[in-house]
């Protein structure tokens, strides 16, 4: 009894801390695993590579909230100092990651751009995409 | 005149064009993305008072291949200078190459810089615009112990897997680009920088190098040292610089050494205060200044700064103060 009881609260547990997003990339590429630093490199494009494949993060929109929580729980950064951060890469000659504007063509993109790396919902992931992280 | 018209036209259009953000630039394509800076200041002290839009800038940048990147900057600086002291004004609309390279992205450990760059030592010498700084004024270490700029390669990367030890190994061995406007005019300038991040609101470095003025043949071997910590609301940085000269079209020896302290505490994200110490000594002149300085700085948005500082001097006649403005687009 106790074991059951046990068992369904680590499922709980694990329902209740597993993510509703994630960050992918195109299934065939030889990437499986990013750290949470690497990650966040890429999209402040402080990285441009991984292993020896060059690396295109792709964004949501600013007004995005898909893209406020990535900023909140994968750069964990606000948003004012993400701005002073980019503001301050402009004078170095670095522009942020391109954009997509909804979640179908950042799919659609990162399906065929090699390297493509972005972020979904993973109710939207698919068998062409593999989850390098979830939140 | 025609210069301000052109200048104040592209900034116009900048202000109009579809989701422009101020400081962001715009990006007209992958190939071209365009931005600029300018800054005013007012100076005040026994010795001198001023007026000065001293930097007038315009700069693109993009992407020519997934290989290969370049950044053009064109400066005019100091644009115009109204001395209230001598009732002299003076106009330079004479734009300089502030940097022109090529970058070629191999890999994290392995890349190249070709042209006309900041020298890649430190940080203040790499932020070196009035809109990206917490003062009006800088250190006296930023323009008296190496060129801030290099015309030259830089190969520059990253020596582990998760990216927190960089290095840059650089060198110039001609004339700078131009040589009427570089701090240090030199035409033979060595060093090596490296950088570790120990954690995100901390790291420190270093570089060593050797350069040979151009004009009184000094031959200048340096060390300087950084440390930076940043945290909201906190930012502490401190970089130093010794330098070994040897004079040698008189056959003299001698040294000087330079740095200083900065701390800022962000009020909340529009304003701040700053303190900051630095000392300036050079041997071969008798020449010591220790300088405090207190500061404020108002940023309504980070791409607009307004700041407002007092400087102490050791030489209490070169004590100022300093009110700016300056504005990234």
């Amino acid at each position: 009894m106790n074991i059951r009881i046990l068992i369904v609260l680590i499922l709980l547990e694990l329902s209740l801390f597993s993510g509703e997003y994630a960050v992918v990339i195109n299934s065939n590429s030889e990437i499986s695993k990013l750290s949470l630093k690497q990650i966040k490199d890429l999209f402040k494009i402080k990285r441009h590579f991984i292993e020896s494949v060059k690396m295109v993060p792709v964004n949501m929109p600013a007004t995005s909230m898909l893209r406020n929580e990535f900023e909140r729980k994968v750069l964990r950064i606000t948003r004012d100092k993400l701005n002073r951060y980019w503001i301050k890469q402009h004078y170095q000659g670095i522009s942020p990651p391109i954009i997509q504007s909804s979640g179908s063509s950042m799919k659609l993109f990162i399906k065929n751009v090699n390297g493509a790396i972005g972020y979904l919902p993973i109710s939207s992931v698919d068998s062409d995409l593999r989850i390098l992280y979830e939140f | 005149m025609k210069i301000i018209i052109c200048f104040l036209v592209v900034f116009v259009f900048f202000l109009r064009a579809d989701e422009y953000q101020l400081g962001h630039g715009v990006r007209l394509s992958d190939e071209l993305h365009i931005g600029g800076y300018f800054s005013f200041d007012y100076l005040d002290s026994d010795v001198k008072r001023q007026f000065r839009l001293d930097d007038v800038a315009l700069l693109a940048y993009g992407s020519l291949s997934s290989k290969f990147s370049y950044l053009v900057e064109l400066e005019a600086a100091p644009f115009y200078v109204k001395n209230y002291t001598t009732d002299i004004s003076t106009t330079d609309t004479t734009f300089h190459y502030e940097r022109i390279y090529l970058n070629y992205t191999h890999s994290e450990m392995f890349n190249i810089r070709i042209g006309k760059q900041i020298t890649p030592i430190g940080y203040w010498n790499l932020e070196a615009i009035n809109v990206l700084r917490d003062t009006s004024s800088n250190p006296l270490y930023s323009n008296k112990m190496f060129p801030k700029l290099l015309t030259g390669i830089d190969v520059h990367g990253f020596l582990d897997d998760e990216n927190t030890l960089q290095y840059h190994l650089f060198i110039q061995n001609n004339d700078d680009l131009d040589q009427d406007y570089i701090n240090i005019n030199n035409d033979y300038f060595v060093g090596a920088s490296v950088e570790y991040e120990v954690m995100p609101e901390f790291e420190f470095g270093g570089s060593i190098g050797n350069y040979i003025t151009k004009e009184d043949n000094k031959n200048v071997k340096f060390l300087q040292l950084d440390a930076k910590y940043d945290s909201y609301p906190f930012l502490f940085q401190t970089e130093f610089a010794y330098n070994y000269v040897n004079h040698k079209n008189i056959d003299s020896k001698s040294h000087q050494s330079a740095g200083y302290t900065q701390g800022l505490y962000h009020l909340n994200t529009q304003h701040a205060v700053i303190g900051r110490y630095e000392y300036y000594d050079d041997k071969a002149r008798g020449d010591t200044n220790h300088i405090g300085v207190i500061g404020y700085s108002y940023r309504p948005m980070y791409s607009i700064s307004i700041k407002a500082e007092y400087q102490i001097n050791s030489d209490s006649k070169f004590s100022k103060s300093i009110i700016s403005f300056s504005v990234l687009f």
